[in-house]
């Protein structure tokens, strides 16, 4: 068997926190299923930062052309025509293992190919230039996704970013928190903090919040994760007291039983079963978000796509209520979530004082009723942007974190780990160490013994989770700790350490006392992690791709000049308002053949670098430059001739 | 098949340790009191605001966590009474024997 952990012995001394101050600029970033967003606190203010197209939120979509790699809206917006190379909803991959029910679910419906490698889902990708084909983890897609927000912000603020906050779902697991973090550090960014989704909209809301104690609900149901954290929030204090969720219910849910309805009708009324047809499922998805989107603000919406496959005109209607309908039990699933939070918050439904709604899908008119009608017709705070909520507070806790600002130095945010964690003991029963909704960061022991006479080994399994019997929790890891002096059973002392950081990372250690050397295990990685050289080859990598990225757009700038200059000489001198009338035959005509030449140029060289280009561009200069500068040059001296006449009639 | 090396578990807080004496309040069965010590010394001590002190932090979520939760609270304080320690004596290895046997019952 592999060995999963890395283990180190360490006798006697525990590591030293190391106490480097976090310098500033630090941004805020909401990693979202589908959308994310960058934030920055400013001048007592959060700014979120546009993109380069001046939208404040940036499809989480990775594409590779055969020229380039998009990452954005470009690559969102090619989806349709290059399906198989366009990935996105990688958070829905990230931190699971392949055999995960979710994965499998998903890999029915991905256009792009998951395939399996260290029991863990990888993307594989095709004909990517250079490379033929390569297979990314998640965390590298999520990766170049972060890279981009960090070049959003850079561009905006005018120097090099390192320092961020990444949001994960409140109800993440390990597992997924630590791939979140390793994306960080292959897209170059040291990850200063992953924080709860919920929390940081809290954050947003209670930013301005002076008034005493408050409890507060954050129902978060985004493109692709659902979070309930319940908070109580008094005077610059966040504290999370409840948390639930579905890692796997959002947005992009709904919008597939709507393509399964269309496909459904499709076969219906045309016999065409295009299931399996990828970029048909594409172009519907496209038109189905829209169709989602317009239905909560109307009842009925149209639907039309034209050419959706061999001719056929797609053209159908989509009333609100049949779209509850095909979602009504997806609706539904987000009602347990809020009754175990509440129950596990202690608090009675009466003692909530504001529910805020995060999360594109809040906007949903039937989301909003089944919440409101859970809370007994209580009013539903919709006053913060729910697209942006959560890269507000993660911009603000950024702030919090490296110092900036005297109006939030008086804020703190005390999270709470969302599942239980603990060992396995006998009888494959599940002893909890640290129980669900315990603050972060924590630091829990407990004494265990052996069950046998002399026995030498025990095995430390650790798992997270709420059910009594091990084998229906998550496991996270497991070492065995050795050497322990033979003695009867019940007479070693082995103490368990669980430390939690602000991250909600874990840490296990263990020691055995009765022999009066204290031996301590650390667990650094577990098994669903990448391993520390693989994230190195991946940084790597990424440093490869920007390369790459950097010289396909000085391509594509070097031609997009050259094509610029044969359309405005194109354009000059043909247009008798222009040049046209003022060129000499002769000179238009070596004009003209000069640019035809350059045209076909580029036709017949499709695959050539910059500097080709850049050839090409000087050359046609040569041609045309002389003439057109001879013809200005002559009506310089008109306007100088006519000038001096105007004068001279003074 | 390996042999069995599963564990007993023991313990559940530290009755030696007085919470109270952390949160910097003397006993207590007033929440909010409770509550607001914590949130005071949470903006002192959380790592976001003094990063030398993440250790202390969570000594003070110990002890926030035993006495926020009525009913652990009680065990505590009883545990912590004189009567009590009279009777198990106040050392490491009774209260271990103590909770062995409370766990033990509850496992098997």
């Amino acid at each position: 068997m592999k060995t999963i952990f890395t283990l180190l012995l360490i006798i006697g001394i525990w590591a030293q926190q190391t106490t480097n101050q976090i310098s500033c600029p630090v941004i805020g970033i909401d990693l979202g299923t589908t959308y994310s967003c960058v934030g920055i606190f400013k001048k007592g203010t959060v700014e979120i930062i546009p993109n380069d197209q001046g939208n404040r939120i940036t499809p989480s979509v990775v594409a590779f052309t055969d020229e380039e790699r998009l990452i954005g809206e470009s690559a969102k917006n090619q989806a349709t025509f290059n399906p198989s190379r366009t990935l996105y909803d990688v958070k829905r991959l990230i931190g699971r293992k392949y055999t995960d029910s979710t994965v499998q679910y998903d890999k029915k419906f991905m256009p792009y190919d998951i395939v399996e490698k260290d029991s863990k889902p990888y993307i594989m990708v095709s004909n990517i230039k250079g490379v033929s084909s390569k297979i990314f983890a998640p965390e590298e897609i999520s990766a170049m996704v972060l890279m981009k927000m960090k070049e959003i912000s850079e561009t905006y603020l005018g120097k090099k970013v390192e320092n961020a906050i990444v949001t994960v779902p409140a109800y993440f697991n390990d597992a997924q928190r630590q791939a979140t973090k390793d994306a960080g550090t292959i897209a170059g960014l040291n990850v200063l903090r992953v924080l709860n989704e919920p929390t940081a909209a809290a954050i947003a809301y209670g930013l301005d919040k002076k008034d005493g104690e408050k409890n507060i609900l954050v129902f978060d149901l985004g493109g692709g994760t659902f979070d309930v954290s319940i908070l109580t929030i008094d005077n610059g204090v966040f504290e999370v007291i409840a948390t639930s969720g579905d890692t796997h219910l959002g947005g992009e849910d709904f919008d597939q039983r709507v393509i399964d309805h269309f496909l459904k009708v499709i076969k219906k009324k045309h016999n065409k079963d295009l299931s399996g047809d990828k970029r048909v499922i594409q172009k519907l998805k496209k038109e189905v978000e829209k169709a989602k989107r317009s239905l909560s603000a109307t009842h009925e919406t149209k639907l039309e796509i034209e050419d959706l496959v061999d001719g056929l005109d797609f053209q159908e209607n989509l009333t609100r209520s049949k779209f509850e309908e095909l979602n009504n039990d997806l609706f539904k699933k987000t009602i347990g979530p809020m009754q175990l939070a509440m129950e596990d918050s202690k608090l009675k439904k009466t003692n909530i004082d504001e529910i805020i709604l995060v999360g594109g899908s809040t906007r949903i008119p039937k989301i909003r009723q089944i919440v409101k009608e859970f809370f007994n017709g209580k009013e539903l705070n919709t006053g913060i942007n729910p697209d942006e909520a959560v890269c507000y507070g993660a911009a603000i806790q950024g702030a919090i974190i490296c110092g900036d600002s005297n109006e939030i130095n008086d804020f703190i945010v005390i999270d709470a780990t969302p599942l239980s964690l603990g060992i396995e003991t006998v009888g494959g029963v599940l002893t909890k160490i640290i129980p669900k909704g315990s603050s972060i960061p924590n630091k829990k022991s407990q004494i265990f013994t052996t069950y046998q006479d002399q026995q030498q080994t025990v095995t430390i399994s650790v798992y997270e989770g709420e059910r009594p019997l091990v084998k229906d929790n998550h496991k996270l890891g497991t070492f065995d700790l050795t050497g322990i002096p033979p003695s009867p059973r019940g007479t070693p002392q082995i103490e368990v350490t669980f430390e939690i950081n602000a991250d909600g990372i874990l840490q296990v250690s263990a020691s055995e006392k009765s022999s009066g050397k204290a031996k301590t295990i650390f667990i650094q990685n577990n098994s669903d992690r990448l391993s520390k050289e693989e994230i190195e080859k991946m940084l790597q990598d990424a440093k490869t791709f920007e390369i790459q990225d950097r010289i396909a757009k000085e391509i594509i700038d070097s031609r997009n000049s050259l094509e610029n200059y044969i359309y405005s000489m194109i354009n000059q001198i043909e247009d008798p308002e222009k040049l046209a009338n003022q060129l000499s035959d002769n000179d238009k005509e070596t004009i003209r053949q000069a640019l035809k030449e350059s045209q076909d140029w580029i036709q017949n060289n499709q695959n050539v670098e910059k500097e080709d280009y850049e050839q090409e561009l000087k050359e046609l200069q040569k041609i045309c430059n002389p003439i057109i500068s001879k013809l200005h040059q002559q009506e310089n001296n008109d306007q100088r001739y006519s000038q001096e006449n105007y004068d001279s009639e003074l | 098949m390996l042999s069995y090396k599963s564990l007993y578990g023991i313990a559940k807080f530290n009755q030696l340790k007085d919470y109270y004496a952390i949160l910097n309040i003397s006993k207590t069965n007033d929440q909010p009191t409770i509550k607001k010590a914590y949130y005071a010394l949470a903006k002192k001590f959380h790592p976001d605001v003094n990063q030398g002190k993440e250790d202390k932090f969570k000594e003070v979520n110990e002890a926030y966590e035993v006495l926020s939760d009525e009913n652990t609270k009680k065990e505590y304080d009883a545990a912590r009474t004189p009567q009590s320690q009279n009777n198990y004596s106040s050392t490491y290895q009774q209260q271990q024997y103590q909770d062995s046997r409370k766990y033990q019952s509850t496992s098997q």
